[in-house]
């Protein structure tokens, strides 16, 4: 098993040095001149020059391709254009506030989707089995910004139950859990309806088959069966769905954080971009991606440790 | 008989093929008229379509005329759906935004598809290889990336025209098809008409574009159908953030963009910007699940 996991920790860690290639190529080719945006447009040219040159700037692209990549493997993720501050401290920073909206959102989402999945199967084919079929197929296709927005029309500028803008005062709890029912809410809209979807057809596929009409007929509880037998089977695919959403939520929750105001990596690196901030947008996409690349690892862990038919593969 | 000469016959090949298969489309037709919610999603598509190119004859005002002392207003007899920030009628808005929306999609899907699929191919036939590898590895690096950010990065680069936007889009999709078309050509390799063909001695390239490719057609058709969602929502998001279709063009993301701004002075902005994307994404849903059923081969029915 372990010689399993090495190989795909391998292609999974290539895909990684991929990526970081794809992305130094992405904002070396960004036009803008960093010294330029340092010193405004009217610095002379020789301060431009020697700041370039401070810079390394001048040096040819393989030089500098290479300077880079020797000081990641020192830490060294470069520094802010404006304020000199270090990179890796500031993007690692935004995360936790990405990872609480993420970890919540998707809990929630996994949660509330299992319970409806359950329930509809419960109910299966009666009224309410099919509102919920219709209701989670709409869900599927309210995308996250258009759930954020029309959430904040509703519940904050009409109702006002909830606040809008930013995350909460620090200590104040309860504000800060208010501040994150609107957005945790828009996140998982979709995902709910994904979920219940999910759970609901590998429900139907397993609650019908042999073993479990055996089950029945041993006189075992609907409730248990459906439980102990049938939810099993369901693990697999929404672990699958679940980790790997998890890990795309944390670099990819750019709409969210930008509607509600909220400090986090996808606005962060959104913001680096369109500032021509290299060095911020660099750290920010790769933290972004091994963060999704454990979540993809932590995926099939998680599947091979559950089923034990994959290890044996 | 050269290359060139089998060539042509495949082509020839595909062209019949593709001509009887169109006549079969008719039970494929049928089958969808038969799906309830298939054709409310076709309705919705194909009112799509119709918006994008009929919008001048369709479209009550004209989308660029403002009328400020009638800003922000609500639905009224005169403007259907309400004005928006600088009077302009919402609702001739949102079908000159289908009219520079649709291009692109469909640009986009189609592109990408094609790539991804000839990619796919390669990869599938050629699988174990190093060149299957590689194909796989830029499939897992393109698809690793955060999507919202690979696009941004890219349009930072390249610019939002709408053709570097369509060429940037397409790059993003292009590991979908590879992979969807990818795993039908491994199952399908195995399949007793290809070893068939093999057997009669057809050349290679035959066997791919009459054998393999059409018989994997049908998942990449729907995963086409779900994709024009998908780009009808990241475009959105693009204009959203400001840098897909620029002002003033009309556009579905610029609109929700501008009603987030006001949102205290009128909601109806964000609301039919929202309502608008739902229904659409709700129409490629259900049209490409209309297409999985209808594509799947029946056992029972004879052709």
């Amino acid at each position: 098993m372990l010689k399993y996991f090495g190989k795909r920790l391998l292609v999974l860690l290539s895909v990684l040095v991929g990526v970081v290639l794809f992305v130094s190529t992405l904002t070396y080719l960004i036009p803008g001149d960093p010294a330029t945006i340092i010193l405004s447009q009217r610095a002379t040219p020789e301060v431009r020059q020697k700041l370039i040159h401070e810079l390394g700037l001048d040096l040819p692209p393989l030089v500098r391709f290479g300077q880079y990549w020797w000081k990641i493997f020192h830490g060294d993720f470069g520094y802010y254009m404006l304020s000199g501050r270090p990179v890796l401290p500031e993007v690692l920073s935004a995360v936790p506030y990405t990872f609480i909206l993420a970890t919540v959102g998707i809990f929630f989402s996994l949660f509330i989707g299992m319970v409806l999945g359950i329930l509809s199967i419960y109910y299966k084919d009666t009224l309410f089995d099919h509102i919920l079929d219709v209701l989670s197929a709409t869900a599927l296709s309210v995308v996250q910004y258009v759930a954020a927005l029309g959430l904040m029309l509703v519940f904050s500028v009409a109702l006002d139950w909830f606040p809008a803008i930013g995350m909460g005062d620090k200590g104040d709890i309860v504000g800060q859990i208010r501040h994150l029912v609107l957005p945790v809410l828009a996140l998982s809209i979709s995902w709910i309806g994904y979920i219940q979807r999910i759970v609901r057809q590998v429900l139907a596929e397993t609650l019908f088959s042999e073993y479990v009409k055996t089950a029945k007929s041993f006189g075992i509880p609907r409730r248990r069966i459906i439980i102990r037998h049938c939810l099993r089977n369901a693990v697999k695919p929404l672990v699958t769905v679940v980790v790997t959403g998890w890990g795309a939520l944390l670099g990819g929750s750019v709409f969210i954080e930008s509607i509600f105001a909220r400090k986090g990596l996808g606005r962060l690196i959104v913001t680096a971009l369109t500032q021509r901030d290299y060095y911020v947008a660099q750290a920010g996409i790769m933290v972004a991606v091994v963060l999704f690349i454990i979540a993809v690892m932590l995926a099939e862990i998680i599947n091979a440790v559950v089923d034990p038919r994959i290890r044996l593969e | 008989m050269g290359y060139g000469n089998t060539l042509q016959n495949a082509l020839k090949n595909l062209g019949l093929r593709a001509f009887h298969k169109i006549r079969k489309q008719k039970w494929v037709i049928a089958k969808i008229v038969r799906n309830p919610s298939a054709m409310v999603g076709a309705f919705i598509v194909a009112l799509m379509i119709i918006s994008a190119v009929f919008a001048p004859w369709i479209a009550p005002h004209d989308p660029l005329k403002t009328d400020i002392e009638h800003r922000f207003e609500g639905p009224s007899a005169h403007y259907l759906l309400g004005t928006d920030e600088l009077g302009r009628d919402t609702l001739a808005r949102i079908i000159y935004g289908a009219r520079t929306t649709v291009p692109i999609i469909f640009g986009v899907v189609v592109l990408g598809a094609a790539i991804g699929v000839l990619l796919g191919i390669l990869a599938g036939y050629y699988s174990g290889t190093f060149l299957d590898k590689l194909l796989l590895w830029i499939f897992d690096v393109i698809s690793t990336f955060p999507g919202i950010i690979l696009v941004l990065a890219l349009v930072a680069i390249f610019g939002s025209s709408d053709l570097v936007l369509t060429l940037i889009l397409a790059f993003w999709r292009i590991p979908s098809y590879g992979r969807i078309s990818r795993t039908e050509i491994l199952s399908i390799k195995n399949e007793t008409y290809v070893k068939a063909a093999e057997a009669l001695g057809a050349r290679r390239w035959r066997i791919i574009l009459s054998h393999m490719l059409p018989n994997s057609l049908p998942p990449i058709i729907v995963l086409g159908g779900m994709d024009l969602g998908v780009v009808v929502m990241s475009i959105a998001g693009l204009s959203y953030l400001g840098l897909g279709m620029q002002p003033p063009k009309p556009s579905w993301g610029g609109m929700l963009s501008i009603g987030y701004t006001y949102i205290r002075q009128s909601p109806w902005l964000i609301i039919w910007g929202c309502v608008t994307l739902v229904i659409i994404m709700i129409g490629c849903s259900l049209f490409s699940g209309g297409l999985r059923a209808s594509l799947k081969p029946e056992e029972s029915l004879s052709e």
